[in-house]
């Protein structure tokens, strides 16, 4: 019965791995087991392609690209080149002194990606993809690798109770049916199904963001870059005047860009606004960005889109029998473009010890230890960073601009996090942080921001 | 070891091309730095490699404070104390 849908238990099941969900986390996941050999099944609740959020990549998802024999799929579907990464802040120095606690006198920062070389990736640039046609093209890879797949198929739930093998629940039509595997990958995103079946997630307190976005036709992506002949292809962070509050600007195309307003939800609350009134008004407050989204010639090419219940965590990335990747493990904050590649690369640890589960046939949780505790440090090592990057985002500048520390804050922009315990250019920053922080005279305890106090404390509590 | 004139000479340039930038063209010795936007948030991490590479001390994190990063007269005593504590170790050794 193996590779085949069944309704009946038996006591071989009709797959060693099912994977819920088709995103890159989920595909990835079927494209490393089924080139191992591993018969696997994927159930997407979608039909793809579908638009989806997530646009931009940092240059670790590279490694996984090539393991999987997919880079140059990437290269032939055009997606632009992502050289590198800027942040722009209103060029009025006192106004963001005063409101933002920013990066003042200077109102931009960017690097290149080829300024460091990175093991295991060689090459100089990752990718913005339209997600839409990228899960697309991962999942059909995956499915080429031999993955069974299945569209638009919703999984209701998981069934553990028989201990010889898992079976996941989803409805064709009126009819229940289940199909039984011996380990199931959660790669089911913000939806978390197994997290929230077996009460692992923990709503993160700290970070309480919400999104909204949409995308444009003909916006001159350059008028807000220094350097406009380089940096048209670069991911933009503009840094508006409401705290904690920043705009995305990434290339989908040669002429599309997508853009998303990133704020605090009461920021949200507070306004009392329609959302794309208000999605206008945090666009207003950087006015070369209004004119350049409102010149002739450009236009707004689909609906806005929200993205809400930002952050979470996970008592456990793993159990008896299962695996949880990508977002259905954790989800922090966008702002360094991280979540594909934490999809990715869980997949490439996990899918090591899932194969080693099958072999050995212990499928308890110490099973996949190995996968549970590099995330753990990698994500661990990324909120930190981000929490740095909101509590004193001046560090963050004065960092990427010093020479004695650029290449290691770069090494974290690339997503070069899940070797060290904690890189040493975190706990430098994390220390001054610190420091200012118990220190009321300090010269920049005044620049602290409001979110992410005492993040340190709840990111340690996990 | 260095005179307090010394200090504020070396360290004047330095404050003066950012007084400028902001359109400040004459600082006193206890004019506040901070308040005129000389030296900002981001002006303040600067300041500090400037005064550890060309003093020769290490400044911890510490002892970034408005007290010692107030004014001109603030940096000198500031550095004075520094390079007197270095001279010392020197001549304990």
């Amino acid at each position: 019965m193996k590779g085949k849908i069944s309704t009946m238990n038996h006591s071989v099941p009709d797959f060693e791995v099912g994977i819920i969900g088709g995103g890159p986390a989920g595909s990835s996941m079927a494209a490393y087991l089924a080139k191992a050999g591993v018969s696997c099944v994927v159930f997407e609740r979608e039909l793809m392609p579908r638009p989806h959020v997530g646009e931009s990549l940092v240059p670790s998802s590279t490694r996984v690209f090539k393991e999987l024999d997919f880079l140059h799929k990437m290269e032939e579907a055009k997606f632009p080149h992502k050289l590198g990464a800027a942040w722009t802040a209103a060029s009025d120095a006192k106004l963001y002194d005063v409101d933002f606690g920013g990066v003042s006198a200077d109102d931009h920062v960017d690097i290149r990606f080829e300024e460091r070389d990175q093991p295991g990736v060689g090459q100089k640039y990752t990718y913005h993809v339209d997600r839409g046609k990228f899960d697309l093209m991962l999942l059909q890879h995956a499915n080429g690798l031999g993955a069974k797949v299945y569209e638009g198929v919703s999984v209701s739930g998981v069934d553990f109770t028989d201990p010889n093998q898992a079976a996941i629940k989803y409805a064709i039509g009126k009819k229940q049916m289940s199909t039984s595997c011996r380990i199931v990958v959660d790669a089911s995103g913000r939806k978390t199904l197994v997290g929230n079946q077996l009460k692992w997630r923990i709503q993160d307190t700290v970070f309480d963001q919400y999104a909204i976005h949409t995308w444009f036709d003909g916006y001159d992506r350059r008028c807000m870059a220094k350097k406009k002949d380089t940096m048209g292809d670069y991911i933009f962070i503009h840094f508006l005047p409401i705290t904690n509050t920043w705009v995305w600007q990434i290339p989908i195309t040669e002429t599309t860009t997508s853009i998303g307003v990133v704020t605090q939800k009461k920021n949200f609350a507070k306004s009392k606004e329609s959302r794309e009134q208000f999605f206008w008004e945090c666009i207003k407050s950087r006015p070369e960005l209004y004119e350049g989204l409102k010149a002739q010639g450009s236009q707004q090419v689909r609906p806005f889109k929200e993205e809400g219940d930002y952050s979470y965590a996970m008592k456990q990335l793993a159990g008896d029998r299962v695996v949880l990747v990508g977002d259905a493990g954790r989800f922090v904050d966008p702002i360094f473009s991280t979540g594909v590649s934490i999809a990715l690369n869980c997949s490439r640890f996990a899918h090591r010890d899932i194969i080693g589960a099958l072999e050995s046939g212990d499928f308890r949780r110490e099973a996949f230890h190995a996968y549970e505790s590099t995330i753990r440090r990698g994500t661990r090592n990324w909120y930190n960073f981000i929490t740095v990057y909101y509590r004193l985002n001046v560090l963050f500048t004065a960092f990427v601009q010093d020479p004695r520390y650029r290449l290691d804050v770069l090494k974290l922009l690339q997503g070069d996090v899940y070797d060290d315990a904690e890189p040493e250019v975190l706990t430098r920053m994390r220390n001054i942080v610190t420091e200012v922080e118990k220190n009321p005279k300090h010269s920049l305890h005044g620049f602290l921001g409001d979110l992410t106090a005492n993040a340190f404390a709840q990111a340690h509590a996990d | 070891m260095t005179e307090a004139g010394s200090i504020k000479a070396r360290l004047m340039p330095f404050v003066m091309e950012n007084a400028q930038s902001k359109g400040i063209t004459k600082v006193d010795d206890d004019d506040s730095l901070t308040e005129s936007g000389i030296v900002d948030s981001l002006g303040i991490f600067r300041l500090v490699s400037f005064l550890e590479e060309t003093f020769g001390i290490r400044i911890g994190d510490e002892e970034i404070t408005n007290q010692n990063f107030e004014s001109l007269r603030t940096i000198e005593n500031f550095v004075t104390g520094k390079l007197a504590a270095k001279g010392e170790k020197a001549a304990s050794r």
